[in-house]
């Protein structure tokens, strides 16, 4: 049984693109968001080992909502996957608690090699 | 589309035209194009505005509350009379919308209706007819013969306000 | 000092800007190349300052339809990002997203329309990296927003947005260009004129270490 993972992007092309990606490597989508509200609504109802969240969403971006996520589990792993490859964003995302960070667009290898780090963590 | 038999007024233009010659707007967004008309001397007016207002600029067909006097004028200037004009409303539109919460200012296209619909209230000018708002481009010609106003839209079919 | 006030930029600013444009086209390029595993090339950014209400014309007229993504950009330097492909080159580039080509003249569907915001991010944001990396300022897209529309209506819409606070606007446009499919895409981006002291005066400090030869 693989790890239970929770995709959290606005994009559903995107969250599409994720899950072929992850569930063809043995992964359990156990639940998919569209902003940072709904993250933290479903990371509290389906305790996944790890969220794959992107950075600009509507209502609450990612940086934000890796900061509330740390706060109602000092152990949550989260894994940034965003367009935005800036070093100060990088930076802000690892310090607020992210685990790594993968810039898009990906190859599949890439995603597949950071999230088993990120699990390991 | 019959484009290039019409004068294209462009934006922050506004024109007036007497038969044979016919007024067109084509790709009209946000902006709001305000189309005058008095049936009687058959003189058409068309303005192409961008903004609600602006009080710095001195360029009047950019925004509503300098253009519709201005458009006016001219046409009054061209042997209409003021009180038998009246007015049609086409554009307006809100290209884009952002997901999410949105803060700040009605959209552009809204304004540029409000002020629009305002602004010929309290000139006295009665707005016959609108085919506004809505995320859809339009263009528009207006035709001085019979003050014939034609809307279409990239989806949909042409149709006569 | 006025915000409405822009131009004129000296050519050595001009020059300035289109490399601007160049490097974050660059790794636009490189970042639509992967994601839609063909080979992207761009062409000479062309920089100009026009009057707000002076819309480019590109393509088949005011009318011709386009897929448009559109970005507000926030950060030290703020301003706005169009990106769109004409209806005619949009079933290659939406087969090479989705694996299926769009049916002939119909509405967009929910994916189809996710897949053009998600490329239009893709290529949005890997620009705005390349310009942050290089003039050390951070800039940020919002979500991105979408129409399926004329392109006189898309443009002139963007323009009038940033004619609410100046009477002349800077376009650095740039084309992405697939060698074997009729793949064209256009970038327009649009600094807000405040804008363009905070990007010319990085870029001096960078060409400022670099002796002319």
């Amino acid at each position: 049984m693989g790890a239970r993972i929770l995709l959290v992007d606005d994009a559903q092309f995107m969250r599409m693109m994720l899950k072929n990606i992850l569930t063809g490597a043995g992964y359990e989508i156990c639940g998919e968001g569209e902003n940072g509200v709904q993250a933290i609504e479903k990371y509290k109802e389906l305790k996944p080992d790890l969220v794959v969240m992107d950075m600009i969403m509507p209502e609450m971006g990612g940086i934000d909502a890796v900061r509330e996520l740390v706060k109602i589990d000092p152990n949550a792993r989260v894994l940034m996957c965003s367009a935005m490859g800036q070093q100060a964003l990088v930076v802000e995302a690892i310090q607020v608690g992210a685990k790594d960070f993968v810039v898009k667009p990906f190859q599949p290898a890439g995603v597949l090699e950071a999230v088993a780090k990120a699990l390991q963590s | 589309m019959p484009e290039e038999a019409v004068v294209q007024v462009g934006m922050a233009e506004f024109m007036v035209a007497v038969p044979p010659a016919k007024l067109g707007c084509f790709g009209v967004g946000s902006c709001i194009c305000i189309a005058l008309y008095d049936p009687l001397a058959k003189i058409a007016g068309l303005a192409h505005v961008m903004l609600p207002s602006d009080q710095t600029s001195a360029d009047l067909g950019r925004s509503v509350t300098s253009a519709v006097p201005a458009l006016i004028a001219a046409l009054e200037q061209a042997g209409a009379k003021k009180e038998r004009l009246f007015a049609r409303l086409v554009g307006g539109a809100t290209m884009f919308t952002f997901a999410g919460k949105q803060e700040g200012p009605a959209p552009l296209g809204e304004r540029n209706t409000i002020t629009a619909r305002a602004t010929l209230t309290e000139l006295g000018v009665e707005i016959r007819a609108e085919d506004c708002g809505g995320a859809l481009g339009r263009s528009l010609e207006l035709d001085p013969v019979d003050g014939t106003l034609a809307v279409w839209s990239a989806f949909q079919y042409i149709r006569w306000i | 000092m006025s915000t409405r006030e822009l131009g004129p930029l000296k050519p050595l600013e001009m020059d300035a800007l289109k490399e601007v444009g160049n490097i974050g086209a660059g790794h636009a390029a490189t970042a639509l190349s992967q994601m839609l595993g063909v080979t992207v090339r761009i062409t000479v950014p062309e920089a100009s300052i026009i009057r707000v209400q002076d819309i480019p014309r590109p393509l088949g007229g005011p009318e011709a339809v386009v897929a448009a993504t559109y970005f507000r950009i926030f950060g030290q330097a703020p301003g706005r990002m169009l990106i769109f492909t004409t209806r005619e080159v949009l079933p290659e580039v939406l087969l090479l997203l989705l694996g299926k080509r769009p049916r002939p003249d119909m509405p967009l569907l929910p994916e189809e329309e996710s897949a053009i915001r998600e490329m239009g991010n893709i290529l949005c944001s890997a620009y705005l990296n390349a310009l942050a990396d290089l003039m050390g300022m951070q800039l940020l897209p919002s979500v991105p927003a979408l129409a399926y529309d004329m392109v006189g209506s898309v443009l002139a819409t963007v323009l009038a947005e940033s004619a609410e606070s100046q009477d002349k606007a800077l376009l650095i446009e740039t084309r992405f260009v697939e060698a074997t499919r009729p793949i064209t895409m256009y970038l327009f981006l649009i600094p807000e004129s405040g804008a363009l002291e905070p990007m010319l005066k990085s870029l001096e400090n960078i060409s400022g270490g670099v002796k002319k030869v």
